[in-house]
């Protein structure tokens, strides 16, 4: 056995050591084993273990369909926004938290947006604009929604404190 | 003295992961919220925050979080965010203070059926993250409870958002944050 004199003292590595318990990264809390779909569930997500609820900065994976993201096919994807990363920031699990949006001129020289939001306690991450879109799941007034396929929610959080999913 | 450990790690290398560890990069809360300032619908000074240690000025890469200045981030109320803009997170990569640092845009479709869109940058003269929304010329004003908007000089219309909490990706152990 040979000795090694650390700059470090035993203090020094203990206090480190109970920094990196609080290190947060992206970790992958829904569509690990569920398949995609429009609108997920809050209640589905585990539980965050810094904040012991769901409340939390999240990270949304969506396509216009279930198309697998990793599919080699150029024409999966097409038509709309293919494949979007988007972020929720939820401060109340009963708020209707909005995250990023993001606006594009789309075929018909409209504006179309896609915004991601917290509702009812659901996830859903939804495009808009004002002429008809391809598939719509909705008509408010002028302007036609289509929900979009969640198909990965990360979340902000320490890892060592949860099994996550 | 207590017991032996024959770690599979050399000292050398615990030592190397240590100095590694100093570096990990998340997020902190610099402006706002935990540090005590309240909202404001003004735009934010940049050098209101600490000093980024990792690149010993104020460039960095910024999460700024935005909604209705009377309503706090954390109300049940469902209807409080509606009919606007409600709660938005958005980044900013500042390259240089007194850039015109761009950030994310986004745009929503307002209660009048009006395109309104966000974009968040860093203006030069005021060296303030100042946000915010403008409209298409052709699109009449929505007419909902905000505060007035502003017409430029080059037509278009705008209104500062408020800012609710800044925060900024770096290193935290070299800080003492905000």
């Amino acid at each position: 056995m040979s000795y090694y004199e650390s700059k470090y003292t035993g203090e020094d590595i203990d206090f480190y050591i109970d920094f990196i318990r609080t290190i947060k990264q992206w970790v992958k809390v829904w569509g690990c084993v569920e398949a995609p779909q429009t609108g997920v569930n809050f209640k589905d997500i585990k539980i965050n273990p810094d904040t012991n609820d769901r409340t939390g900065f999240y990270k949304i994976i969506s396509a216009d369909d279930a198309s697998d993201l990793t599919t080699n096919d150029p024409n999966a994807h097409k038509g709309g926004v293919g494949a979007l990363v988007t972020h929720l920031e939820v401060c109340s699990e009963d708020n209707h938290s909005m995250g990023t949006t993001s606006g594009w001129v789309g075929p018909y020289d409209e504006v179309e947006t896609v915004s991601t939001d917290v509702g009812g306690g659901v996830i859903n991450v939804s495009r808009s604009s004002e002429t008809e879109p391809h598939t719509t799941s909705g008509v408010v007034g002028q302007t036609r929604y289509q929900d979009l396929y969640i198909h990965e929610i990360w979340r902000y959080q320490t890892y060592l404190k949860s099994d996550i999913c | 003295m207590g017991c032996h450990y024959d770690s599979k790690f050399t000292g050398k290398e615990i030592d190397e992961a240590l100095d590694f560890i100093l570096n990990v990069k998340q997020w902190v809360q610099v402006w706002g919220g935990a540090c005590g300032q309240l909202p404001v619908s003004c735009g934010v000074k940049i050098k209101d925050t600490k000093i980024n240690p990792d690149t010993l000025d104020w460039t960095g890469y910024y999460k700024i979080i935005t909604g209705d200045k009377n309503k706090k981030l954390t109300d049940n109320n469902p209807s409080h965010h509606k009919g606007g803009h409600g709660t938005s997170v958005n980044f900013i990569e500042v390259k240089n203070t007194a850039n015109h640092s761009m950030g994310t845009s986004g745009g929503w479709i307002s209660p009048n059926d009006n395109v309104e869109i966000s974009s968040l940058d860093v203006d030069g003269l005021t060296e303030s993250f100042h946000t915010v929304i403008s409209q298409e010329e052709s699109r009449t004003l929505p007419e909902f409870d905000l505060p007035p908007r502003v017409e430029g000089s080059d037509g278009v219309v705008r209104l500062d958002i408020t800012i609710h909490e800044i925060w900024r990706y770096q290193s935290i152990h070299k800080s003492d944050l905000c």
